[in-house]
């Protein structure tokens, strides 16, 4: 070896004093030759560099003189004593890059906040990576039709005997949040919400770590056993120990039974998509290892690991293919893995738990985040690289004196840093107000910073720190450019490099900002227009009860003597006009979804069609003001003395339709479909001849986001699904004489049950939750975007005007008018603003169809999304602009020129 | 007495370059020690050695002439100075004289 590798010689002439290096080198070269010779080539090259990395010790690096940097650090101190004088001389400037960073900084993290939110899903069991829900997709002639967040009955069976390389495996059925769970504990009666779930005790396995107290095996193992979460066990025991207490809840038989607590689980945070209070074993009928009609249980598995979530779908389908030839339901169904991370984010099925997020929306918000960041940024380099002229002297005159490029550098740097720490320590400020609003704003239930996600927060200062010291760096680079002899001569003043640069810049603010307008035009009016939509049923005035004996075992005289009484009741009151009862009401999911449900035919074949069922009395039709499009509504009920099964009346086998079912069933027109009898499966495996008598138009009864379904609507006599009362009061009525009403009425017919009601209006609006808070999310941080953008605008205004003053005063003495010179001051920036307008054109047209396309009822992409956010930006520019255009056209020239 | 405390390892590189004379620079001090020590001496402890003993007075150094095993790079030649060689001796001396007071018999019986 004659000299030494390149690394090794970086790492030693950075470490070793240089009068010493020489002899280091040859000294590490020689022992490197004799090793060669003694020991071998491979082990000598070893030896040598560790002997390199050896050199990095105290004793040699601490021999190189200081004196340098001791130099150094002076001249940083001048540095920060420029930057400061740099920043006080021009405090207007020095503000708007203050605020605008600061502003900048605060959206930037706060949608950080939001990201990382909804990035957290399900990451807080145990094993979240090796989780995998089982998810079942529906074929029709080999064409997707629905895909399914529930799977069969008999899945759990057959994995937990087949698949060696599952770990565990758990189905749960829920229900839903808003659903009471009735019990008496002590004597007190308890209707809590929060969601139950019917599981086995694998579902402690499967989400490991959830379980506090008790034991997973055992947990669930018999029927009377029941886990609750911490949060519910405080409410209900207290302080007092909640394994083994007892609670008494309404059986199937009718009377009460004993459930003993087995366990207590941790609060399902709120990144999870699974919320309960309750967990109870399978329901016996649930638990059928043959079950492979109906898919009803959520199915979760855990991997083993080093397991290909692939291979186990493949093999599960074997499985499905060779069973769809004893089961017709299986023969066009497929199940598929989906890893337990990516639910929150990415799976829009049908029956998920509960309303996911978007991932689009998550992107969207990222983006935005960089959009405002990079806004902010612009107005800097564009503030001082403006200013250049005032300080091509300074920096020619350090260049002359002899200092180098990087020293340059890093003086810019360090301005750029002061503004940085004050912005910084500004948007402190700015967060301490606004976390605790945070909420608020964005639905998600934090009111502190969440570092939940260490990866992604990282990856935020990563590009907060890039992206400063690329801004920082820039306007040196930019200065060193110039000739620091023809500066110093005075020749300066713009470069049109650096103009064409500060004007693309700017565009780049324009059609940003121009964009985020747009979009929260086309979501205003996309909502807007939802709302307004022709519902084509009729829920203003109407009050909603939920009926708490719905679903329990008491005797269904005395439900019906209940409903009886709470209808009479109500009748008798003056601000009550009519009162329906029904399985659902507008805004609900109708429970009773089926595949194979209705037929024209007993031998038709399988058909994937999903219906919604309706239980609905006679009132329900005009109650809603629904339109009957041929037929008859349903009869009035006879009074019901003794409980009869609905089958076994035969004016109960009637049913209405609406237009969708109708089509899907192949009839052409309503008038064809009325009268003819189908078949209905009115329970498992039973069909029922039903008489269609009649055909009401399609109304939104889930939400106008979503498709028409095909519905039924089958009667609902006796007290027979009467899950929920719609009251309609009286519009001349107050509201809360009504309600006051109500409450009277709700005491005679159910004294021990807590009264609680809500306005139909109110309750169907819910579904616009998600659209409402993206609308105030995205105008929010438009809003501040367009502000820092409008920031930036004065700024370069005022720097403008400032140098073309003299210019101005000029004309002004020639004849120039004050209307003609502010035009000439606002034509670059109208220039530039019609520049970025037919830049974002396009772009606005792509992101609003492509958000309105999830819609089945939409709107238009109109004219009205490019030209009003125009309009906004050149008048606010024109605001932003005027004071100053106005105030240089108006002074006495006499008094810029008299200075020359 | 010395002024400044010298650690063994210190001590045998200052006996070292007493030895070798016109050949006392880093490679050759590190290669012999290894000869005579029997174990493995990295370059870069002789080298801080090297230089805490010039820093306190013991040795003085020139640069030397290169050689071609050395990739045509300089050699750092030191060489013992007087106040060097004299701690040296002291050291040596004290030590024999502690070493007489050992009693000998001892060292059979156990």
């Amino acid at each position: 070896m004659k000299s030494l590798p390149g690394w090794s010689e970086r790492l030693l002439r950075a470490i070793c004093p240089d009068e010493l290096y020489e002899q280091i080198e040859g000294d590490l070269i020689e022992i490197y030759n004799y090793e060669v010779k003694t020991v071998g080539k491979r082990k000598a090259k070893l030896r040598f560099v560790l002997a390199c990395f050896r050199f990095l010790r105290p004793g040699i690096f601490l021999r190189n003189k200081f004196s340098l940097k001791i130099n150094s650090i002076d001249m940083v101190f001048s540095y920060f004593k420029i930057a400061y004088r740099h920043l006080m001389n021009s405090k207007a400037f020095a503000l708007i890059n203050v605020t605008g960073l600061a502003v900048g900084i605060t959206a930037f993290f706060l949608i950080i906040q939001y990201v990382s939110f909804e990035m957290s899903y399900d990451r807080f069991y145990t094993n979240s990576e090796n989780i995998y829900r089982i998810g079942l997709e529906l074929y029709k002639k080999s064409e997707l039709q629905t895909s399914s967040s529930k799977n069969f009955g008999g899945l759990k069976e057959l994995i937990s005997e087949n698949f060696p390389e599952v770990d565990a495996v758990t189905g749960f059925y829920k229900t839903p949040a808003n659903t009471g769970v009735f019990f008496r504990h002590n004597g007190k009666i308890y209707n809590e919400l929060g969601g139950k779930l019917n599981t086995d005790s694998t579902f402690f396995k499967v989400f490991s770590g959830m379980l506090v107290k008790g034991d997973a095996a055992t947990a669930l193992s018999e029927r009377h056993c029941i886990v609750v979460s911490e949060s519910m066990a405080k409410k209900i025991f207290g302080d007092e120990e909640p394994m083994g207490q007892h609670i008494q809840s309404p059986n199937d038989a009718g009377d009460e039974s004993e459930r003993v607590i087995t366990g207590v689980f941790k609060d399902f945070p709120p990144n999870s998509h699974i919320h309960a209070n309750f967990v109870v074993p399978l329901e016996p009928f649930m638990k059928d290892g043959n079950e492979w009609r109906q898919a009803f249980l959520h199915t979760y598995i855990s991997l083993k690991e080093g397991n290909n979530p692939e291979a186990v779908s493949n093999r599960l389908n074997q499985f499905y293919r060779k069973m769809a030839v004893k089961y017709p339901e299986m023969k066009e169904t497929k199940s598929f893995l989906q890893p337990l991370t990516s639910i929150h984010l990415s799976s829009q099925m049908q029956d998920e738990l509960e309303v996911n997020g978007n991932k689009n929306l998550v992107y969207i918000a990222s983006a935005i985040a960089l959009i405002i960041l990079i806004i902010a940024w612009i107005n800097y380099i564009n503030l001082e690289t403006a200013r250049f002229a005032l300080r091509a002297r300074e920096v020619s005159v350090r260049r002359v004196i002899g200092s180098g490029k990087s020293d340059l550098a890093l003086q810019f740097l360090i301005e750029y840093f002061c503004v940085l720490v004050l912005a910084i320590a500004l948007a402190t400020l700015l967060m301490a107000f606004i976390i605790p609003r945070f909420s608020y704003l964005t639905g998600i239930p934090i009111d502190s910073i969440q570092w939940s996600q260490p990866s992604i927060w990282l990856i935020a200062f990563a590009v907060l720190v890039v992206g400063s010291i690329l801004v920082g760096i820039y306007p040196a680079i930019f200065l060193l450019r110039l000739n620091p002899v023809t500066a110093l001569k005075g020749k300066f003043g713009n470069t049109s490099g650096g103009r064409t640069i500060r004007k693309s810049l700017i565009v780049v603010q324009f059609s940003a900002s121009l964009i985020l307008t747009a979009c929260v035009l086309v979501m205003h009016s996309q909502l807007d227009f939802m709302q307004s939509v022709d519902k084509k049923f009729d829920l203003d005035n109407v009050v909603t009860l939920r009926n708490p004996t719905a679903y329990s075992s008491e005797e269904v005289i005395e439900k019906h003597t209940a409903y009886r009484t709470l209808e009479n009741k109500l009748m008798e009151s003056a601000s009550v006009q009519m009162v329906s009862s029904s399985s659902a009401i507008p805004g609900t999911e109708i429970g009773f979804t089926y595949v194979n449900l209705l037929k024209r035919n007993i031998n038709d074949p399988y058909d994937p069609t999903r219906f919604k069922t309706l239980f609905a009395d006679y009132n329900y039709i005009p109650f809603y003001g629904l339109k009957l499009l041929a037929g008859r509504n349903f009869d009035p009920p006879r009074p019901v003395q003794k409980w009869i099964d609905p089958w076994d009346d035969e004016n109960w086998l009637t049913l209405i339709l609406n237009e969708t079912a109708i089509r899907a069933l192949g009839f052409n027109s309503p008038e064809e479909a009325v009268d003819k009898i189908v078949e209905f499966e009115n329970f498992e495996d039973h069909f029922q001849k039903h008489k269609i008598i009649g055909v009401v138009e399609d109304y939104h009864h889930e939400a106008v986001k979503k498709e028409i379904s095909p519905m039924i609507l089958s009667p609902n006599y006796g007290s027979f699904q009467q899950v929920y009362y719609s009251i309609r009061i009286n519009p001349t009525s107050s509201r809360e004489q009504a309600v006051d009403d109500i409450r009277k009425s709700w005491t005679a017919a159910f004294p021990d049950k807590p009264f609680e009601y809500s306005f139909l209006y109110d309750y169907y609006d819910q579904q616009f939750k998600s659209e409402r808070y993206t609308k105030r999310i995205f105008s929010v941080f438009s809003g501040i975007a367009v502000f820092i953008g409008c920031l930036g605008i004065f700024g370069i205004t005022l720097f403008d005007v400032s140098a073309r003053q003299r210019e101005i005063s000029i004309r002004k003495v020639l004849g120039a008018s004050v209307a003609s010179l502010i035009g000439l001051l606002s034509r670059d920036n109208v220039r530039l603003i019609v520049l970025s307008a037919i830049v974002a054109t396009p772009l606005i047209y792509f992101v609003a169809q492509k958000w309105l396309s999830s819609y089945p009822m939409r709107i238009v992409v109109s004219p009205m999304f490019f030209v009003i956010p125009l309009a906004i930006l050149l008048l606010l520019v024109a605001f932003v602009s005027s004071f100053q255009t106005i105030k240089a056209a108006s002074t006495n020239p006499i008094d810029h020129l008299k200075n020359e | 007495m010395p002024k400044e405390f010298l650690r063994d390892f210190e001590e045998l590189i200052l006996t070292m370059v007493a030895v070798q004379q016109e050949n006392a620079y880093g490679a050759a001090i590190t290669i012999e020690m290894e000869q005579w020590l029997g174990r493995k001496v990295t370059l870069s402890a002789v080298h801080v050695s090297l230089y805490r003993l010039e820093d306190i007075g013991y040795i003085k150094s020139k640069v030397g002439g290169a050689t071609n095993e050395r990739g045509g790079r300089r050699k750092r030649i030191y060489s013992i100075t007087n106040a060097g060689l004299s701690v040296l001796r002291s050291m040596k001396e004290k030590r024999t004289e502690i070493w007489k007071l050992v009693p000998q018999l001892k060292l059979i019986n156990s």
